[in-house]
């Protein structure tokens, strides 16, 4: 027996094991997989050389880039990618001086880590290069000493985002300018990648009047459809590196069931686990969905153990707290950490022996990012998965082959939201003028050219079409959402967060319980007019969500697919939301509900829907079933597990379900975008339904529940209280899905 | 997903434009102020009027080369007291230091600016004074009053991403000052009135600003290289520039609450400007105007930057009146 089922045994012997794991899945060690020795692993030694080998996937990724093409690696954390760029890119800016390198990092944290990895190689190798983070710390004198000087700018997209219109100062790096990379780039999807999106065309619009073209170089987390995520976020063509070659030693996956134990909730069994596990000696981290939790895990179990100091790590501390307590990851110093998901992104703190994932973090790839914490070299690890009370996290306990097969979510982003596309247009004409109403090669402009032109934003002249708003762009387009109607909450006057008019409807209304990096605030006044709401930091154990009924318009339909007794499509649809109360519940029971005076929400988005023959009403009717609440129950389903297939979060599309629609009368269900103009989402959907039906249908077949359950066909978020819902009749029509 | 014809909701316009809600007042003006000029299908706007200033003059060079040399404070290291004690050793000014063991060199290389250009002199001043110093104004001794451009813009915001709406500018014949202003009648002229501009640096070898270190100055600057270059403004950086906002501050420090230009109108220079508009509300007017095209909305922006160049000059004289 080894430590680690040494462990679990031991574990299955304490007071608070009543069989709550399901399983253990173990996944064997990979080893090595070496490149032929080359050239590049001579220049890497002769730089530093302790290195031995190269892993084929950093060899295949310097060869490729080399040979001048756009790279994505696509390897897991801490398989060596960052030195399969750094090699090349520092080869080339020693041998060509004058040639540069721009970096983009999603984060601070990471942008330093880079920065100490270039410093290192610095140091070792002896060569001469310069590399330096320039954002928005950065002292200004230092800012133009990198400008003229540095070979390496390591910069976030939200720097680029101001500093684009300033691009005369930057003409002699620009010009300089090989290689962007673009590491952790699976953090840009979603509305924020789509903000991404643009923004890359605007850095590559502006080379381009320095004649210049770089090399893209991207890396990222295992995700489903990389090549096809990095041609939207670019424009440009890559080649994909996705073969891994680093080691990982043998590894167990534990499924542990809460339920199974009643009398404690999942957040004081991961308690429980974690101290177990440092106590017997294993450095442990474990995840958790909010900061308010991890606060919680670490007060209970200092509380009852003071022996073994649990630290607890999140955002919101100052960062020399952070950093020393990576340190003291990292040097082994402390053996027990509890985190949110603060730690998921690269940051280097070594290996673990145990990782708790106390909730599932939202997308496979994120899993692994997590569970990738675990695996000392040659030393055998754990994860320990707890699933919180979700039909999605439920489901991947009970089906833990689609962990395990690492069959990812697709990332997805839109070049087509015009509500996005608009500002950057406008930020795209204040940086350099355009002679083509097209503007960006391969997003056409000119609808919202002509529009804004229209409404005086945008003036044509002999120069081409110019900015000619009286607002600095930069500052009024956000990088985080859509730029339409936003909210600003405020608490004593500061902004708390600035959140879409949808989501300000949704979860900002008078009385709301709203959750911000896990503190819990009570809206007090909602003001869509002037885009403002109150808050109030309440501690308070409750919840509320909204009571409303949506309706759902058919404006285009762009996609359509024959099935066997319904037609699935994909198109434009026009929303309507109508909020009529909102209930306050507490551990699951509602404990009032409360009138909410609103104007109703209206959006075009994309969907896609399914229009059902009509005698699938009668062969449930037949059956004794309720056809109303079937329909209601199997878009549940359909919405729990698509975030599956489509890297999102469940409150990122809505869902109306119709037992008749339209003239026709026939039974539909939509599944929406639930932003303003759509991401992108629904149209995956469209592509891959066959599998979303098959294995919503297995999920919701699967569950032991009787009548439905939140594992199953509930929905958190349902805006008629999961009423009315039939979970038998909800089979019959996924089966007719399938 | 695009929808045909696209609609733009409000709410997403009123962010890039002025929503300060001011209403503009109109003057009673039927015409517009100057003379219409079209060039490549776009239109701007000529205003050209004069003034006569009897007093303007500029310092000697003798005068400037004295005040040069009596600054010990030029030497490294001597400050007020230090300055006494070597007074009080018959070291009065540099050519005193000169004869120096101690200080004979740097006097020298000090002094041999002189004989030099304006550029060795600002050298030798930069290295020891801050920008808005007396010498730094006196350096004006090394023009004649008809090199002098005075310029003022008026913009959309206070950032170059967004457009000039009017470019002001002032310079002497003689005893005649004449005011000539570009100003855009569609945002499309903004390139045209920077090249017009830029035909007026003919012959010019500085410029007088208010505030136009940080503002003006630039933002011509990075509005010409929006365009990619124009030739005819390509003379800009060797221009010299005195800010007389920077010179006020030093000039008359402590005695005023405000340094702002219509501050220093009404409390140095015993003037109030009638119906005039701040400049912040030059945008607003200019909207309407590009609206309307009512002539009314447009005459307060040319009036405001007109009588702005005006003050510049007799800021300039008060300034030369109390360090000359």
């Amino acid at each position: 027996m080894n430590r680690i089922q040494n462990l679990i045994s031991q574990i299955k012997q304490q007071r608070f094991y009543n069989n709550q794991i399901t399983d253990i899945i173990t996944i064997p060690p990979v080893p090595p997989i070496y490149a032929e020795p080359d050239d590049n692993l001579k220049t890497l030694r002769s730089w530093d050389p302790s290195i031995e080998r190269l892993y084929i996937h950093q060899a295949e990724a310097c060869r490729l880039v080399q040979e001048g093409r756009n790279v994505i690696i696509t390897t897991p954390t801490a398989s060596g990618k960052t030195l399969a760029f750094n090699l090349p890119i520092l080869q080339d800016i020693t041998q060509t001086p004058g040639t540069r390198a721009l970096y983009i990092y999603p984060a601070k944290a990471l942008a330093n880590d880079q920065l100490k990895v270039l410093e290192t190689i610095k140091e070792r190798s002896g060569l001469k290069f310069e590399a330096g983070i320039y954002d928005g710390d950065t002292e200004s004198h230092l800012k133009k000493h990198l400008r003229d000087e540095a070979d390496i700018i390591i910069t976030n997209p939200y720097e680029l985002h101001q500093i684009l219109p300033f691009h005369p100062k930057w003409n002699k790096f620009y010009k300089g300018l090989k290689y962007v990379v673009i590491d952790e780039a699976h953090r840009y999807k979603g509305v924020f990648g789509s903000n991404i999106a643009m923004l890359m065309r605007r850095l590559k619009r502006v080379l381009a009047i320095y004649g210049v073209n770089p090399q893209f170089i991207a890396s990222t987390a295992s995700i489903a459809n990389p090549l096809e995520f990095i041609t939207k976020l670019t424009g440009e063509q890559f080649e994909s590196v996705d073969k891994n070659g680093a080691p990982s030693a043998e590894k167990y996956l534990v499924l542990w069931d809460s339920s199974f134990n009643p009398q404690k909730s999942v957040h004081t069994q991961t308690k429980d686990l974690l101290l177990f596990c440092a106590k017997s000696g294993f450095q442990t981290l474990s995840f958790t969905s909010s900061r308010r939790m991890a606060e919680l895990i670490r007060m209970w179990a200092n509380a009852e153990d003071r022996s073994t100091d649990i630290l607890c790590y999140r955002a919101g501390y100052d960062p020399a707290t952070r950093r020393e307590i990576e340190r003291k990851l990292k040097e082994k110093e402390v053996l027990g950490v509890v985190s949110t998901n603060a730690l998921e992104l690269g940051i280097d703190i070594g290996q673990l022996d145990v990782i708790i994932l106390s909730g599932y973090p939202g997308t496979i790839s994120s899993f692994w990012q997590q569970a990738g914490r675990a695996g000392r070299k040659n030393n055998d690890s754990a994860v320990v998965y707890l699933p919180h009370e979700d039909a999605l996290q439920k489901y991947l306990l009970h089906n833990p082959s689609i962990l395990t097969s690492k069959t990812f979510e697709n990332a997805i982003i839109s070049t087509e939201n015009p509500n996005i596309i608009m500002g950057h247009v406008l930020c795209a004409l204040s940086e350099a003028p355009s002679k083509s109403k097209k503007i960006f090669d391969d997003i056409d402009a000119s609808p919202f050219v002509d529009a804004m032109a229209g409404h005086g934003l945008v003036t044509e002249t002999p120069r081409g079409y110019i900015y000619s708003g009286a607002r600095r762009p930069q500052d009024t387009v956000p990088l985080e959402s859509m730029g339409s109607g936003t909210v600003k909450i405020k608490i004593n006057g500061r902004i708390l967060e600035e959140v879409e008019m949808s989501r300000a409807c949704n979860e900002c209304y008078k009385g709301a319980v709203y959750i911000h990096n896990g503190e819990t605030y009570v809206i007090k006044e909602l003001n869509l007019e002037s885009g403002e709401a109150v808050a109030a930091k309440e501690d308070v154990d409750h919840y509320t969500e909204p009571m409303k009924d949506e309706d759902v318009e058919i404006l285009k339909v762009k996609k359509t697919r024959d099935c066997t007794g319904y037609r699935l499509c994909f198109g434009d649809v026009k929303v309507t939301e109508f909020f009529k109360a909102y209930r306050t519940k507490k551990a699951g029971k509602v404990i009032s509900c409360d009138d909410l005076m609103m104007p109703p929400l209206k959006f075009n988005t994309e969907a896609v829907w399914m229009e059902f023959d009509y005698k699938i009403v009668s062969l449930i009717k037949s059956a004794g079933l309720d056809f109303d609440g079937s329909i209601h129950a199997a878009e549940h389903a359909l919405i729990a597990l698509s975030p599956l297939f489509a890297m999102c979060d469940r409150n990122d599309i809505g869902g109306r379900s119709y037992p008749a629609y339209g003239d026709d009368g026939n039974p539909c269900i939509f599944i929406y975008d639930g932003y303003d103009g759509g991401i992108g989402i629904s149209e995956k959907l469209f592509e891959v339904f066959g599998s979303l039906a098959s294995n919503t249908m297995e999920m919701v077949t699967n569950c032991g529940c009787e009548e439905g359950c939140p594992y199953c066909v509930y929905s958190p978020k349902c805006g008629n209280g999961n009423n009315p819902i039939d979970k038998a009749g909800s089979l019959i029509i996924l089966n007719y899905l399938i | 997903m695009y929808n045909s014809p696209m609609e733009i909701n409000n709410d997403f316009l009123n962010r890039f434009r002025d929503n300060s809600g001011k209403k503009p007042h109109k003057k009673q003006v039927k015409e517009l102020p100057g003379e219409v000029v079209e060039r490549n299908g776009t239109r701007f706007l000529v205003t050209t009027t004069s003034k006569t200033f009897n007093g303007f003059t500029l310092p000697e060079r003798e005068f400037f080369d004295k005040s040069y040399s009596d600054s010990l404070e030029l030497l490294y290291g001597i400050r007020d007291n230090k300055k006494k004690t070597i007074a009080d050793r018959g070291i009065r000014n540099l050519h005193d230091a000169k004869n120096n063991e101690k200080f004979s060199d740097e006097a020298r290389r000090i002094l041999s600016a002189l004989a030099k250009d304006i550029h060795a002199v600002k050298d030798i001043l930069g290295a020891r004074f801050s920008p808005s110093h007396r010498l730094f104004f006196l350096l004006c001794a090394f023009f004649k009053p008809e090199e002098l451009l005075f310029i003022d813009i008026e913009t959309k915001s206070l950032f170059f991403e967004t457009s000039i709406i009017e470019i002001g500018c002032g310079y002497f014949e003689g005893k005649k000052f004449t005011v000539k202003q570009f100003t855009c009648l569609k945002d499309a002229a903004e390139y045209e009135v920077l090249e017009e501009f830029g035909k007026l640096l003919h012959g010019k070898k500085a410029f007088v600003t208010f505030n136009g270190r940080t503002f003006d100055i630039p933002f011509i600057d990075n509005r010409i290289s929006y365009y990619g270059g124009i030739s005819s403004a390509a003379d800009i950086p060797g221009m010299h520039n005195f800010d007389l906002l920077h010179f006020s501050r030093c000039c008359f420090r402590n005695e005023y609450d405000s340094y702002r230009l219509k501050s220093m109108e009404v409390n140095l220079l015993g003037k109030e400007r009638d119906g005039d508009i701040e400049g912040s509300e030059v945008e607003i007017y200019y909207n309407n105007y590009i609206e309307s095209g009512d002539p009314a909305f447009l005459e307060p922006i040319v009036y405001h930057n007109r009588e702005d160049i005006l003050a510049m000059v007799e800021l300039f004289e008060r300034i030369f009146d109390r360090w000359v």
